[in-house]
């Protein structure tokens, strides 16, 4: 099967104050066509970066290296121009804090039908948002309609974006922490929100989360993240059930459900990564070569992937 | 704040500005009466007959009666009579009116139309050469002061090029060079903030939410980072709009127009008490209306000044 989506060894740096800072490292992944895949990692691990190189929306001190290809074209090589038609209608996001990715001086309407825009068989629209809107349980969806983002409430903006994204039917929806700071009710009508978009119009979905819950009861595959490094790619049943690497393995002993073990160590920094495999600081099980080396990517069982010499062949 | 409490608030602003305007005439120093009967500069005026014209000027009054009966005279529309050219005072301000505010309105159309684009271009060039070199046009024009502007702009345009008239009044051609020289400095002032705003807009989480949509980046910049910027511009136009026209006086001086605001300065050169009070209180009315539109402007962009309700 032919992947909808690739990153081919992506490394994006920033230029900084304190000197350049590469926030994701050769980094290479592949999406198929109307799979939900899980990209976790703590915060810096540079997820989000991975996330918006293929819509082309980092800050004007970001570089990117290495090529996306989607349906076979490089969009790296894409002008701005070429890339606005890319945007929304093929590739569209769900932006993270809810807060302040709304505009707060246009109505929900305006900013909903901007998503809408280029769906030009489309007669009614305000009816065909407001189907959307019951779709994730509004209950007024015209006069939603007409309200200004300040009348709503944390989780009503995050559905909004939610629907932002998905009402264009674009072929890949990027989620950039669909559910970071939402409370439970509402982080479950936007999980519920996503899994119904994939599964009738069998968008592809990537959501970008560290919330460990959300990636297993949504995704069918996962990849973890750490320090601007895939560590690991892997279905989401066999990752928590057998992770495959050490990362992996303390973010879930971390969880509340799992006793909350804390994860021992400090996160990297980025401007000063560790040797050879950046986890080895805080890994119970790192050796001499993991300071020494960079582990290889290995696929170590069916569809299973780590970064770690614990299944490097040579071991 | 509601539009009642507004309403009130502008009422007390021009009884205070009326207030001020009437003991502004009585504390000036020098007798009106003496001024009124010595301005032909010939006849030294007798004591008994300047008794007789503070009498008929009511200057022997006590203060707050000839306060009340000035604003009784004033609801009605009536601003006296000029100490020096027997002409009522409201009937030239309103006379002279339409040429100060096309002046006015001359030079903040200038200061709109040339600061805001300009703004956004400077802010769209960040840090490239344009940037620059506006950011030094910027603070060239705000550190001349305009009546410098005028005589530069005179050279230049009049005596040089022959594009334009020296002074005087008559067509629309009078009104260019007078309307840019006041409209030059609050342009630079307002191309400074729109920038400001611009940049401060741009790395705005909802400009990303815009862009990743795919629309047009002219929709971008109008309906998603100008309706935000506009916020704080509108306050700033608003303030600077009374700059216009208090500098308007120095720009009908040097380029002989008759407004108001030259108006005023003969008045005050002649100590014509009418003609300053008259001026004072004009220019204090026309402040607090255009701050009312701004005021109703403000709450038509911001929808959190007009709509309170939260949903559920």
């Amino acid at each position: 099967m032919k992947p909808l989506l690739s990153f081919e060894h992506i490394s994006c740096y920033f230029s900084t104050s304190f000197g350049e800072l590469q926030a994701v490292r050769d980094v290479s992944l592949d999406l198929y066509e109307g799979e939900i895949f899980g990209l976790i990692g703590e915060t810096g691990s540079g997820k989000s970066v991975l996330g918006l190189t293929a819509l082309q929306l980092l800050p004007a001190n970001a570089r990117v290296t290495g090529e996306v290809r989607f349906e076979n074209k490089s969009l790296l090589q894409l002008s701005e121009k070429e890339m606005r038609h890319v945007r929304g209608k093929k590739i569209a996001l769900i932006p993270q804090n809810p807060a302040s990715s709304l505009n707060p001086v246009l109505k929900i309407r305006t900013q909903l039908r901007e998503a809408v825009r280029h769906q030009k068989e489309l007669k009614d629209k305000d009816g065909y948002l407001a189907s959307w809107l019951q779709a994730v349980s509004f209950s007024y969806p015209i006069k939603l309609l007409q309200s200004y983002p300040f009348q709503l409430s944390g989780g009503m903006k995050q559905r909004i974006l939610t629907i932002m994204g998905a009402a264009g039917q674009p072929k890949l929806l990027i989620a950039d922490e669909p559910t970071k700071g939402l409370d439970a009710p509402a982080r479950h009508d936007v999980v519920e929100a996503l899994r119904n978009v994939c599964r009738q119009t069998g968008t592809t979905l990537l959501v970008i989360t560290h919330d460990l819950h959300v990636a297993q009861i949504l995704c069918d595959r996962i990849g973890v993240m750490y320090a601007g490094r895939l560590v690991e790619s892997n279905d989401t049943d066999s990752l928590f059930a057998t992770p495959g690497h050490p990362y992996t393995e303390a973010l879930l002993l971390a969880r509340p459900t799992a006793g909350m073990k804390p994860m021992a160590g400090d996160s990297p920094n980025l401007l000063q990564v560790p040797s050879g495999c950046a986890f080895h600081p805080r890994c119970s099980y790192a050796s001499e070569m993991c300071v020494e080396q960079l582990p290889p990517w290995t696929e170590y069982g069916q569809k299973k992937y780590a970064r770690c010499f614990l299944h490097a062949p040579s071991t | 704040m509601t539009g009642r409490q507004k309403l009130i608030g502008s009422i007390c602003t021009l009884l205070g500005a009326s207030l001020l305007a009437f003991v502004l005439g009585v504390i000036a120093p020098g007798d009106p009466a003496l001024e009124v009967l010595s301005m032909n500069g010939l006849n030294e005026p007798t004591e008994a007959e300047i008794a007789a014209k503070r009498e008929e000027l009511g200057l022997n009054l006590p203060i707050w009666k000839q306060y009340m009966h000035w604003l009784g005279m004033v609801l009605q529309g009536d601003l006296g009579v000029s100490y020096i050219t027997q002409q009522s005072v409201s009937a030239e301000l309103i006379q002279r009116l339409p040429i100060t505010l096309s002046l006015a309105c001359g030079a903040l159309a200038f200061a709109i139309g040339f600061g805001i684009p300009g703004g956004i271009i400077l802010a769209m060039f960040h840090n490239r050469w344009i940037d620059y070199a506006g950011r030094a046009w910027i603070t060239i024009w705000t550190a001349f002061p305009s009546f410098l502007n005028a005589i530069l702009f005179i050279i230049a345009f009049s005596e040089v090029l022959h594009w334009l008239p020296t002074s005087g009044y008559g067509t629309w051609q009078h009104f260019i060079m007078p309307s840019i020289v006041l409209g030059l400095g609050t342009s630079a002032v307002l191309m400074r903030l729109t920038r400001a705003a611009v940049l401060d807009i741009l790395p705005q989480q909802y400009i990303v939410t815009a862009r990743a949509k795919g629309i047009h980046m002219f929709i971008l910049m109008l309906r998603h980072v100008l309706l935000n910027a506009f916020i704080p511009l509108i306050t700033v136009i608003g303030n600077y709009f009374g700059g216009i026209l208090g500098g308007a006086v120095i720009a009908e001086v040097i380029f002989s127009l008759p407004g108001i605001g030259r108006f005023a300065v003969e008045g005050i050169f002649r100590r014509d008490y009418p003609v300053m009070q008259g001026y004072v209180l004009f220019m204090a009315c026309v402040y607090v209306l255009f701050n009312t539109v701004v005021d109703i402007l403000y709450g038509l962009i911001h929808p959190q000044l007009r709509r309170s309700e939260v949903l559920k």
